[in-house]
């Protein structure tokens, strides 16, 4: 029932506004199971005042700093190999702690930075445009491909291309997209709206089948008005974006 | 006895002159053309579309605007009679052009293409594929031409070749029979055994009504009328076609390179070398690889909305025009020969 893409591991469903509770928690269930990231314990239809419509720029000073993100990765998987390093009943002290982390846990911290450059490298976009609807969203990133969710199907259907798959769908107040790549990449984006709707947070998880531990960065957003609302554009082939004001005849 | 010599004279120049008009094909000039706007070839499942790269709305206007460019092409060669763009077949045609689009992606231009006159002799029927050069849109551009133009040329050779092989008796025919199934389709009880069909489609002329029959001289003037319907349409046809062929060009050139683009892609991807699997390096070009296919797919279908929104106007206008019937133009086609139908009906007092 999942992706079948490029014998990666199944991607997850997309549901829409319209699918049951109980549906939302089996895609809860396999959120979980199939992209390794955490999941919304508890699931309830999609509160269908959520809009993410609209400009957002990126706050530097609420995003995840990668490198500090690495750090305490790198002292938590330090510490986990002191504890073990105890437990083996090894001599106490701290003494070449950080040497004693071990071949796994050296390869296990190769691993991660790389998914955090990954994330990092992914998430760069400071600018994000969102047009939403009843029945669709577009998240135009800067700099990258726009991620796309229709909510008009009742069946989730991935969609495919050559080199990967996409799988998108509300769970409860999130917005999720899932894409599966060959050699069992994944990448989770997970969006969120603040209360006051002027702040969006995006979770961006990549995982791969060859690593234990997914990296999750976080990225916020704040809205901004790149245009004063009474000029409409439109895309035209041989002028590019024709603007006139909305009220003029 | 003194023999005048002037009118066997005549005759020996009349006989000269037939046979020198044999021998260089009868006078195709005779003949009127309709070209059916194409079927789009958009797949009855749109989940197929985008495999196919096929943009419904595109479509829809390429069916509209490649029978005028046809068009344009045959009207050029000073072969034919009126050639006319119709929005539905009219079986009364003397010859009938009809197509399908296969492929258009701004390198390749795929038509099926068939012709069949009104006694159901199929001239054509096969597919003409064409592919553009690196150089085309610009060259063809700046001189004027119509991209894929040698296309529509194969097109008309292939036509005018099987026109050249009619003899003067089969051309008159031709027009007979396009008289009389035009006439059928008005009186059917008074023109219907006039020719037969054969279960292969062919028609065959039996007998022809008097020279000055008046039920014939009333359905060649309702036909004249349609003529002037036609006409006006077609007028419509020029105008879309001379305000969409910028924009199509455009369009056109930007899906060739969006498409060259592609293969010099999946060809970077097949020579690509191997990293170390779940190097960073490795994931970002996996990831890479499909962020650019994506973007490629999204750009296309930019392009696309590009295009709807500034041909569209033209499509609407189209639609909107020619005479106050509701719906369609081809909707209205329809509704016009209904009402020459009952006008007919109430000219020859049948109605009622």
């Amino acid at each position: 029932m999942c992706g079948q893409m490029l014998n990666t591991k199944s991607l997850c469903v997309f549901t829409s506004r319209w699918v049951s509770a109980s549906a939302l928690l089996l895609i809860s269930a396999l959120l979980t199971a199939c992209a390794q990231s955490p999941a919304p314990r508890q699931v309830a239809a999609r509160d269908e005042s959520i809009d993410f419509s609209g400009s957002w720029e990126m706050d530097y000073g609420h995003s995840d700093n990668v490198d500090d993100r690495l750090r305490s990765i790198y002292n938590e998987l330090r510490r986990a190999a002191e504890r073990r390093a105890r437990s083996r009943g090894a001599e106490g002290s701290n003494r070449g702690a950080a040497l004693s982390m071990g071949r796994s846990e050296g390869q296990s911290m190769s691993a991660i930075v790389a998914l955090a450059r990954l994330a990092d490298y992914i998430t760069t976009s400071q600018v994000l445009t969102i047009e939403q609807s009843e029945i669709d969203i577009t998240v135009e990133r800067e700099d990258n491909f726009a991620l796309g969710c229709s909510f008009v199907d009742d069946t989730p259907e991935p969609v495919i291309n050559e080199l990967g798959s996409e799988l998108c769908g509300w769970v409860a107040h999130q917005l999720v997209f899932l894409i599966s790549l060959p050699e069992g990449l994944r990448v989770n984006h997970r969006m969120t709206l603040a209360a006051d709707g002027q702040r969006l947070h995006i979770a961006t998880t990549v995982s791969n089948s060859s690593t234990t531990n997914p990296f999750t960065l976080n990225r916020v957003y704040y809205r901004f008005d790149p245009m004063p609302p009474d000029y409409a554009c439109k895309y035209t082939l041989s002028k590019g974006n024709v603007c006139s004001r909305a009220n003029s005849s | 006895m003194r023999v005048s010599w002037s009118p066997l004279l005549h005759l020996l120049l009349c006989l000269i002159a037939t046979n020198v008009a044999t021998a260089a094909g009868a006078d195709t000039t005779r003949l009127d053309i309709g070209l059916v706007v194409f079927d789009a070839g958009i797949p009855e499942d749109p989940t197929h579309n985008k495999d196919l790269g096929i943009f419904p709305r595109i479509r829809e206007a390429e069916a509209r605007y490649l029978p005028f460019a046809l068009r344009q092409t045959l009207v050029d060669t000073n072969q034919w009679g009126p050639v006319r763009v119709l929005p539905d077949p009219d079986p009364g045609t003397e010859l009938l052009i009809t197509g399908r689009i296969i492929d258009s992606d701004g390198i390749t231009l795929e038509v099926q293409v068939q012709a069949v006159d009104s006694r159901g002799v199929e001239w054509i029927n096969q597919v003409y594929r064409e592919s553009s050069s690196e150089d085309d849109y610009q060259t063809q551009r700046a001189n004027g031409e119509r991209p894929f133009q040698e296309l529509y040329d194969r097109v008309a050779a292939d036509i005018y070749a099987v026109a050249s092989q009619l003899s003067s008796a089969e051309i008159e025919k031709i027009n007979q029979l396009s008289l009389l199934r035009y006439a059928v389709e008005l009186a059917p009880a008074a023109f219907g055994s006039y020719y037969t069909r054969s279960e292969e489609g062919r028609y065959r002329l039996l007998r022809l009504p008097a020279h000055d029959d008046p039920m014939l001289e009333r359905i060649k003037r309702v036909r004249e009328q349609e003529y002037v319907f036609i006409d006006t349409v077609d007028e419509q046809y020029a105008t879309l076609f001379s305000n969409m062929a910028p924009t199509y060009d455009l369009w056109r050139q930007y899906n060739r390179e969006q498409s060259l683009y592609q293969d010099a892609h999946e060809e970077r991807l097949a020579e690509r070398s191997k990293k170390r699997r779940g190097s960073y390096q490795a994931m970002k070009q996996i990831y890479n690889n499909y962020r650019w296919s994506k973007i490629q797919e999204q750009e296309a279908a930019r392009l696309a909305t590009g295009f709807n929104n500034e041909v569209e106007p033209t499509i609407m206008r189209l639609q909107g025009r020619v005479i106050e019937l509701e719906g369609s133009l081809e909707d209205q086609y329809r509704e016009w020969r209904k009402i020459l139908h009952s006008i007919y009906l109430l000219e020859t007092g049948a109605a009622g």
